[in-house]
């Protein structure tokens, strides 16, 4: 009997002891536990939404993160007591899992990333400021604009400028081609044409299992699209200073009639309730679809790199400018790419963390942004497109670019009120007046909660 | 206490015979205790603390029951509480019927055809429920789905399974049951194996229709099982959140929203840690009522 218990409480032991060598015993509050600076290692974490496979996008068995692990290499090698680890992140869940990581304090070092979600993590409080960290040299090689883009609202720039995009539509003109259409796409001056005008181009080539365009409710991602379009009769979502809802006017009134009226004509691919902005990526480049709104050169690049590898049929692209009424100029999110540093309470991590953020975003490394055809926001890397006819486009059209209201702290969750309300116009489930209504009343409560 | 002159004062627990004979067994639940404690009692508290707080990073402020009261008035939260209970409603009756229906039915089979369909009805359990949900996203897709290709080549419209409000949560609770069929099947097979045959031929001489054999026999005797499976199985409905995540978003306009769904969205999306743990406390009692209630009512009869 005494053996059974000795043996058993042995036995128990173990199992606890078992228990507890999975836990770590390193939590700084602010840095993933083990990966804090040990001895004269600094070990940082770098975390990205990689936007093209390879280095440069074109290698058959290139994956995303293989230029951001290059970059880690090349910095390590000139820092020997510096260790990255670098993780790329998926579009869906990535935004998630990096609240989590705030909110257990295992936030990455460095994270790739727009000032959409950028400056909510301001807002949290959990990032470095670069005002201080860069000498005149570096500050006056950043375009003023872009500089001006990472400013948050108490006047700290939070994050190294490192790409920006225009925001546009993607045409397949092999599909035009086909149905005979191709002269109806605008080809002159910044490419812009009328509400009417792009109705019938989408008639046209909406048939035999094609669709003009394809509009997106499925999550609060591709959101853009929908404002872009909205913004083509004057109607916004939002103040531009992120203070009110606007969409409760005559104008965003036409605009969600509009929209809803494409899925009745056929125009628009149906069940947009569903559909996500990663889907219409792919149905365009299966081409189920003729255009795709709210995307840039960028995704010019993702659909060349498709067809380059063999993941889609080869078929020829063209560009405009999202459609206006006439009497409004339009305009689209502008959505700059840029790399920020968190805060981890350990200030020879923060400094490396500073300075190799300044490292991925400068020099070779600002030329970078060309592998995803997005524009550089350096002044050393201006000419990285000359004679490109697409490039020089996109950044004449960059005047277009308005702020959408990234900068208000409760972007994100607007963002997750408009779509249910996209869901309920597409589904008829509401009227295009009670959705505006209804859109407003709950984007003004979120917006006066944080007041 | 006054003590009675010449009693003898009774020994401590920890000197009684009860606590030396089962020492063994507390030595041996003792570090799953500690695990439930840590990772389950300490974080649930810490849980209900947070619901009765304002969150912020830099510091979080007490506001008392405001964040439930918040909850209470929003509409959102109404939708996503009642289409939880239709999630269960629906998941718990069809899963444990469909499975006392196929256990009862493969268990005259051979062992070995027993063990083809244990497998093939347990293969779901193991896969990826991301996989499970990217498959059947793709096979419902309105436009180029499978589904819809079939109801066209019939003659009939397409229908928007995940677009549709009447139609989201039915076609959801579906797919939850195709993976969730596995383990009660296992149980309620292995419970069935266990009971004497001499009761069904008793039965057999008496004439008894199978009907009768299930509902005075079988039934019974099979309760400890349909109750453990019964409370499983409502706990797992009750915390339907992958499919919603992957396949609808919650929506369309809410129309598969889940409590876990939003505490979801409120933590990781609004970093309203707050209000999202006030919906894990409701959501805890929820489950907690259910349970209850089982247990008083499908517990087997001493």
């Amino acid at each position: 009997m005494k053996k059974k218990r000795i043996f058993a409480a042995a036995l128990a032991g173990l199992m606890l002891a078992s228990l507890f060598a999975g836990c770590s015993n390193n939590n700084t509050g602010g840095g993933d536990t083990g990966n804090d600076s040990s001895g004269d290692t600094i070990n940082l974490r770098y975390w990205g939404y990689s936007r093209w496979k390879g280095l440069t996008g074109t290698e058959e068995n290139g994956e995303f993160g293989d230029w951001e692990k290059k970059v880690a290499e090349d910095y390590m090698k000139e820092h020997s007591n510096v260790k990255i680890e670098y993780e790329n992140l998926p579009w869906n869940g990535g935004p998630e899992k990096v609240e989590v990581a705030i909110a257990s304090k295992t936030q990455p070092d460095v994270l790739e990333d727009g000032t959409l979600r950028g400056f909510g993590y301001a807002g949290q409080g959990v990032l470095l400021t670069f005002d201080d960290e860069l000498t005149e040299e570096e500050r006056a090689d950043i375009i003023d604009t872009e500089w001006d883009q990472v400013e948050y609202t108490d006047g700290t720039h939070i994050a190294m400028p490192w790409a920006n995009m225009s925001s546009f539509m993607l045409i397949n003109k092999t599909l035009f081609e086909k149905a005979g259409a191709v002269d109806l796409l605008p080809t002159e001056g910044d490419r812009s044409w009328t509400f009417d005008e792009f109705e019938k181009a989408l008639a046209a080539v909406s048939k035999d299992g094609v669709y003009g365009m394809a509009l997106v409710a499925g999550n609060e991602q591709g959101d853009a699209k929908g404002m872009n379009l909205m913004r083509g009769f004057g109607a916004s979502i939002l103040s531009p200073d992120g203070s009110k809802a606007t969409l409760n006017t005559p104008e965003g009134v036409k605009a969600l009639t509009w929209m809803a009226s494409l899925i009745d004509k056929g125009y628009a691919m149906p069940g947009a309730e569903t559909i996500t902005a990663p889907d219409v990526i792919d149905y365009f480049s299966q081409q189920k679809v003729a255009i795709i709104d709210g995307v840039g050169t960028g995704n010019l690049a993702e659909f060349e790199q498709r067809m380059e590898r063999g993941d889609s049929e080869k078929f020829d692209i063209t560009w405009a400018l999202t459609p206006n009424d006439g009497t409004h100029e339009g305009g689209f999110n502008a959505n700059p790419v840029c790399v920020m540093a968190f805060k981890s309470g350990d200030e020879a991590r923060e400094k490396a963390a500073i300075d190799f953020t300044k490292f991925v975003t400068s020099g070779e490394n600002a030329k970078a942004v060309q592998y995803a055809k997005l524009m550089p926001t350096r002044k050393s890397a201006s000419d990285l497109y000359e004679g490109d006819e697409i490039m020089t486009w996109s950044s004449e059209i960059m005047k277009y670019g308005v702020d959408p209201g990234f900068i208000s702290p409760a972007y994100s969750k607007i963002r997750a009120v408009l779509y249910p309300e996209l869901q309920a116009l597409y589904t008829k489930a509401k009227t295009p007046e009670r959705v505006a209504a209804d859109f407003d009343t709950a984007a003004q409560a979120e917006i006066d909660k944080l007041k | 206490m006054k003590k009675t002159p010449g009693a003898i004062a009774a020994p401590s627990f920890f000197r009684t015979a009860h606590f030396k004979e089962n020492l063994s067994g507390y030595l041996f639940i003792l570090p799953g205790l500690i695990f439930f404690v840590i990772f389950t009692v300490i974080p649930f508290i810490e849980a209900f603390i947070l619901s009765l707080q304002r969150y912020n990073p830099r510091g979080s402020t007490f506001i008392g029951f405001e964040n439930y009261a918040t909850l209470f008035a929003t509409d959102n939260f109404w939708k996503s509480f009642g289409n939880t209970f239709l999630f269960v409603v629906i998941i718990v009756p069809v899963t444990m019927i469909i499975a006392l229906f196929v256990s009862s039915r493969i268990m005259d089979f051979s062992t070995r055809l027993q063990t083809v369909f244990r497998a093939a009805f347990y293969l779901p359990v193991v896969m990826s429920v991301v996989s499970i949900s990217l498959v059947w996203k793709v096979l419902l897709n309105y436009n180029y789905g499978v589904l819809n290709y079939f109801v066209k080549a019939l003659g009939g419209t397409p229908v928007n399974w995940l677009g549709n409000e009447k139609t989201v949560i039915p076609v959801l609770s579906l797919i939850v049951v195709t993976f969730s069929l596995g383990q009660p099947i296992i149980l309620f097979l292995a419970a069935l194996n266990g009971i004497d045959r001499s009761y069904y031929e008793a039965a057999d001489v008496d004439g008894a229709s199978w009907f009768m054999k299930f509902r005075k026999i079988t039934l019974p005797l099979l309760r400890p099982t349909t109750l453990y499976v019964l409370v499983t199985t409502t706990i797992n409905a009750f915390q339907t959140f992958a499919i919603i995540n992957l396949m609808t978003g919650g929506g369309p306009n809410y129309a598969s929203s889940t409590l876990l769904y939003q505490i979801y969205k409120q933590a990781f999306t609004f970093r309203e840690f707050g209000i999202a743990s006030a919906e894990g406390v409701i959501l805890f009692f929820c489950v907690a009522v259910f349970g209850v209630a089982q247990f008083i009512f499908v517990r087997p009869k001493d």
